[in-house]
């Protein structure tokens, strides 16, 4: 009787978790889509007003160049968004065996040009015949954005190398992306690393985005991500598949 | 109407910085609007200002969300010196966000003056120059 209490008491201490976790996410969510659609709109309406008051029609095209502008990242902001809505729970989602390897190698290929850009060294350690169940799209975009950061992010002082592991004796798997670029400050910036409190007028911030999808993602699987830096040392990330 | 001698304001928001100089400049409120697209740079064009004696902005504008160095960071690196010189400048937050937690935090700064969210119109721009405290909007 008392261990079916017992258990019973953590399955609701796990649920209560869970709810908790997802709640702050759709309220920092909410946040996001406000405060990215907001830098946009207003930026709009103040042209907007402009525009009702010129009678100068050099200031008029300027102001419709500005628009234009403002429209595009509009646009670009709420694909980006789109992309983080789409991320569903687990049960939603289909899952394969996925190679592990063969998915690095592709991503891989297709960095292929901003890695001779940077000359850096990607080293797959992953077993060749190694498979996991996970969804397919979701591992693809997972690898795909942590290889792709670690270029942009690679040091300009030293050749970038980026070295992919599988730590496979426990389970869940851990895959190990470590690169010895440029870092970043943990104390400072750990808290905002995988948030999406950024703009992203502009584009610029594409770790803003990336990290906070991946993560997204990694979570929907059930899964976790750990991350371990130093400034101008490296950045190791550990996904728990 | 009070006028002024410089606003400076800190975004990296190109356009908000080209419409933001515009409303000032139709407003007359300031003879001069410094731009910053990049904080660092605005820190270390400020910090030269004040090691050098140079004239301060009257008003500073401030974004949080930025790349390269968040407006709290900014303010951290810059307030010592201004408190140290004793300069007298008024610092705005003007940002996107209405969170709360924000809000919260700018009132953790007595060099704060007021929080406001964008867009930045002529209303908010004469309330700023009078000298208002602006938290409630």
């Amino acid at each position: 009787m008392n261990a079916s209490n017992d258990s019973l008491e953590q399955k609701l201490t796990n649920s209560l978790k869970l709810i908790t976790e997802q709640n702050q996410r759709l309220v920092n969510f909410s946040y996001i889509v406000s405060h990215n659609l907001r830098s946009h709109t207003s930026n709009i309406k103040t042209i907007i007003g402009f525009l009702q008051e010129t009678t100068n029609e050099t200031e008029r095209l300027e102001l419709l160049t500005h628009l234009q502008t403002v429209s595009d990242s509009l646009d670009n902001t709420l694909h980006n968004l789109n992309e983080v809505v789409a991320i569903q729970t687990v049960k939603d989602l289909s899952i394969e065996p996925i190679n592990i390897y063969d998915c690095i190698e592709k991503s891989i290929g297709v960095l292929r040009e901003q890695i001779e850009l940077k000359k850096a060294s990607i080293i797959n350690k992953v077993p060749k015949y190694f498979s996991i169940n996970y969804n397919p799209a979701y591992f693809e975009s997972i690898i795909f954005n942590f290889i792709s950061n670690a270029i942009k992010y690679s040091s300009n002082e030293r050749q970038p190398i980026v070295i992919l592991e599988l730590e496979f004796i426990q389970n869940p798997y851990v895959l190990s992306i470590s690169d010895n670029g440029i870092g970043i400050d943990l104390e400072k910036n750990g808290n905002k690393l995988f948030g999406l409190y950024k703009t992203f007028h502009g584009n610029k911030d594409a770790r803003g985005i990336g990290l906070f999808i991946s993560k997204n993602q990694i979570e929907a699987m059930g899964g976790k991500i750990e991350v371990d830096s130093k400034l101008n040392i490296g950045t190791t990330f550990k996904i728990h598949l | 109407m009070i006028s002024i001698q410089t606003v400076c304001v800190i975004d990296d928001d190109p356009i908000f910085l080209y419409l933001i100089k515009k409303t000032i400049e139709k407003s007359g409120v300031s003879n001069t609007t410094v731009l910053h697209e990049n904080p660092i740079n605005a820190l270390e064009s400020l910090k030269k200002t004040i090691l050098e004696q140079g004239a301060f902005p009257e008003i500073i504008l401030l974004d949080i969300n930025m790349h390269h160095m968040d407006g709290w960071d900014f303010l951290d690196t810059l307030l010592p010196y201004i408190i140290v010189a004793g300069i007298k400048t008024s610092i705005y937050i003007a940002s996107s966000s209405i969170a709360a937690e924000d809000k919260l935090k700018a009132k953790t700064y007595p060099a704060i003056k007021g929080y406001l969210v964008k867009p930045i119109d002529n209303e908010k721009l004469f309330e700023i120059i009078n000298g208002f405290g602006l938290f409630n909007n």
